[in-house]
């Protein structure tokens, strides 16, 4: 890579054309809706076998995909000045990214194992302003990155070497450290073998409609077989096939979220400098996310049904987002913590503010909203749907179709554990806010961080005197639905009264 | 000495009870206009359509109620909902309210600005109305908007607003 001092446009290693290429086929895959259309369109017109059709459009997607990286590897450049970072990139429309160095959010590397050979990283800088601002320096040599960092002031990059445990340890104070049995546990939880069945799914539809048949023709042959063993051999035995299948099925989902538990966060190490918090994890590609804590806007701990039997948490720490989706993997995330890390974690963050605000979820304090809450959930959650798949069936099942109806208690009892778990509860600085249905979900802010309030009533809570108060951070919103119309107004007034009285930064 | 004494809730400033100042005059009529003109491009895309085959199948009678249905309530709804909004523009913050069946009332810090923008589209110039748009941190777009203010006025909050946002910024 040609090096030159800090005025000059410089490239990225040639190296980037990987990093390129892998962006190009994720915003392929991400829209492959409209990618199918052509891709059907080829097939339609070209003349030939099934087999030279895919050859050739993966040729022909190979080419388009490579050239396309490589322009945009040869149109890419950036410059370090005193205050910021500049990137300039662009085939056909040439665009100039200037992000200052006070306003990065967060900073965070990644090293495939490709870049770990050749000793490259990665950067991405994440800016409290839109989606155009997060800038992306690809494959640029771990010397420089290091440099880069500290003009930015933060912490020392160490890169992980998986192969010496010794030089794998972050430095600063070491706050977690997750094991193997923690990976189990993460997998288990996130059942990230459904994402990706739902990223294959549309790979098998794409292969072509002999595929499908040929699976499909397997899978009803193996249905058939097993309803003929319920009725050769008795229902009893019918149904232990039925079962060990199903086990199977599920035992391989898991396995298949464990491993991908294993490839996101092996060998995860949490720890803090001072007022930063870095996170570096990953089997294949080491991902490391450095954030300050101050620049935390909304702390959210998280407890799903397997993480509740686990008696675990997730936390995800958000930061000022750059507006280009609300996606967890966008934030700081610790994957898996105990109940007395995450009340540990929240002191972290809120330092000396909301001290009345811990990591509970089942603390006497927390109010519930108003039980018409409830009654506003069983439309959409209870009603809808069963007078829907009513109308949907009835056509062809008859009366049959009323058996949609017994979804209204069950929906009933959805949205009435859902009004259980709404509440919140406050204190001078922030507030705490629960929710969820079979886990548990807390949301907590400090007031002074707030960007702007809204107070929002429907028709029906004008009458009832209730509103919704939601508070707008720059990561997202807080909304405390049916609670009474006053309280709501004196909050409202109260957080106003701390962000316009407030000598603070909010970042 | 360092003193924090508390703060009753009952001597904080309430944003109920405000002076609202309500928006363009004309306002109500050029959404009117663009309406209308939005029925007109619907109604000569569906009359193109009865012209076809494929419309004998439908319900055109039923089609043409609908239509009516629709253009009558997208003509009466803006006096019935322009009048309901208004803005407030306060020492430390900007308020504004908005909607008829759902109505939100909107609260945002000088200090918590970004940045503000004016625009106006063609037949806001016609009618002389302008939008102000107000940027916080962390939204992929507007965060306020104010639509219908009349031009001057728009141009004259933007320019306070920005000028409450130097001074916010100074006191820090």
């Amino acid at each position: 890579m040609k090096r030159t001092d800090a005025e000059c446009w410089q490239r990225t290693s040639p190296y980037s054309v990987l990093f390129f290429f892998g962006g190009l086929v994720k915003r392929l895959a991400r829209h492959a809706t409209q990618v199918i259309a052509p891709i059907a369109a080829f097939f339609i017109a070209w003349q030939g076998d099934l087999q030279s059709k895919i050859v050739l459009a993966a040729v022909a997607l190979t080419f388009m995909a490579t050239a396309s990286a490589l322009l945009a590897y040869l149109t890419f450049y950036y410059r370090v000045d005193e205050e910021a970072i500049r990137i300039r990139y662009g085939v056909f429309q040439k665009r100039q990214l200037d992000i200052r160095f006070d306003r990065v959010q967060s900073v965070t590397t990644e090293q495939n194992p490709v870049y770990r050979a050749l000793g490259l990283v990665s950067l991405t800088f994440d800016t409290a302003g839109s989606s155009k601002d997060e800038g992306v320096l690809p494959a640029i040599p771990v010397a420089e990155a290091e440099v880069l960092r500290n003009r930015i002031g933060r912490v020392d990059l160490v890169v992980a070497d998986t192969a010496t445990p010794a030089a794998a340890a972050a430095p600063g104070e070491l706050l977690l450290a997750l094991g193997g049995w923690d990976m189990v546990r993460i997998g288990l939880a996130d059942w990230r073998a459904l994402v990706l069945l739902a990223v294959l799914g549309p790979l098998f539809e794409r292969a072509g409609n002999g595929v499908t048949d040929r699976i499909g023709s397997r899978v009803a042959d193996s249905m058939a077989d097993v309803a003929k063993g319920f009725q050769e051999f008795g229902v009893a035995p019918g149904l232990v096939v039925l079962i060990a299948l199903i086990s199977v099925l599920v035992t391989l989902f898991g396995l298949l979220s464990i491993f991908a538990a294993f490839l996101r966060y092996h060998r995860f190490r949490l720890s803090r400098d001072g007022q930063r918090l870095r996170s570096v994890a990953g089997l294949l590609t080491r991902h490391e996310n450095v954030t300050h804590v101050a620049k935390v806007q909304i702390l959210s701990l998280r407890q799903g049904l397997v993480l509740r039997l686990f008696r675990r948490l997730r936390i995800v720490a958000k930061q000022a987002r750059s507006g280009s989706g609300d996606r967890d993997s966008r934030h700081f995330q610790v994957p898996l913590v105990t109940p007395g890390f995450a009340g540990r974690f929240t002191r972290l963050v809120f330092d000396r503010e909301a001290q009345g605000l811990d990591a509970d979820p089942w603390h006497s304090a927390f109010a519930r909203v108003s039980p018409h809450y409830l009654r506003a959930r069983l439309l959409p959650v209870a009603l809808a749907p069963a007078a829907v798949a009513c109308l949907v069936i009835v056509p062809g099942a008859g009366w049959a179709a009323a058996w949609a109806l017994l979804w209204i208690p069950i929906g009933a009892l959805l949205a009435f554990q859902a009004w259980r778990r709404t509440a919140f509860r406050l204190d001078r600085d922030g507030i705490v806010r629960r929710s969820g249905l079979l886990g548990v979900r807390l949301d907590a802010l400090l007031f002074r961080k707030v960007q702007r309030v809204s107070i929002r009533q429907s028709w029906f809570q004008r009458r009832r005197r209730l509103a919704n108060l939601s508070m707008f951070t720059a990561s997202g919103a807080i909304t405390l639905p049916h609670i009474d119309h006053a309280t709501a107004c004196r909050l409202r007034d109260y957080i106003l009264y701390r962000v316009e009285s407030s000598r603070q930064a909010w970042h | 000495m360092f003193d924090n004494p508390e703060i009753p809730l009952e001597d904080l400033p309430t944003a109920e009870g405000l002076q609202w100042q309500p928006l363009h005059d004309r306002y109500v009529r050029q959404l009117q206009v663009m309406h209308s003109f939005y029925m007109l491009v619907l109604i000569v895309a569906l009359g193109i359509f009865g012209m076809t085959p494929l419309a004998e199948q439908l319900p055109t009678g039923w089609i043409w109620a609908l239509l009516t249905i629709i253009a009558v309530i997208s003509l009466a709804w803006p006096g019935v909902d322009v009048p309901r909004r208004g803005w407030v523009l306060r020492e430390k913050d900007i308020v504004y309210r908005t909607g008829v069946l759902w109505q939100t009332v909107t609260a945002v810090p000088f200090n918590r600005i970004q940045h503000a923008e004016t625009s106006s589209d063609p037949l806001g110039r016609r009618f002389g109305t302008a939008a102000l748009e107000l940027f916080t941190a962390g939204g992929s777009g507007g965060d306020l908007r104010i639509r219908g203010l009349p031009a001057g006025t728009a141009e004259r909050l933007r320019e306070k607003v920005m000028a409450k946002i130097g001074a916010a910024i100074e006191e820090d």
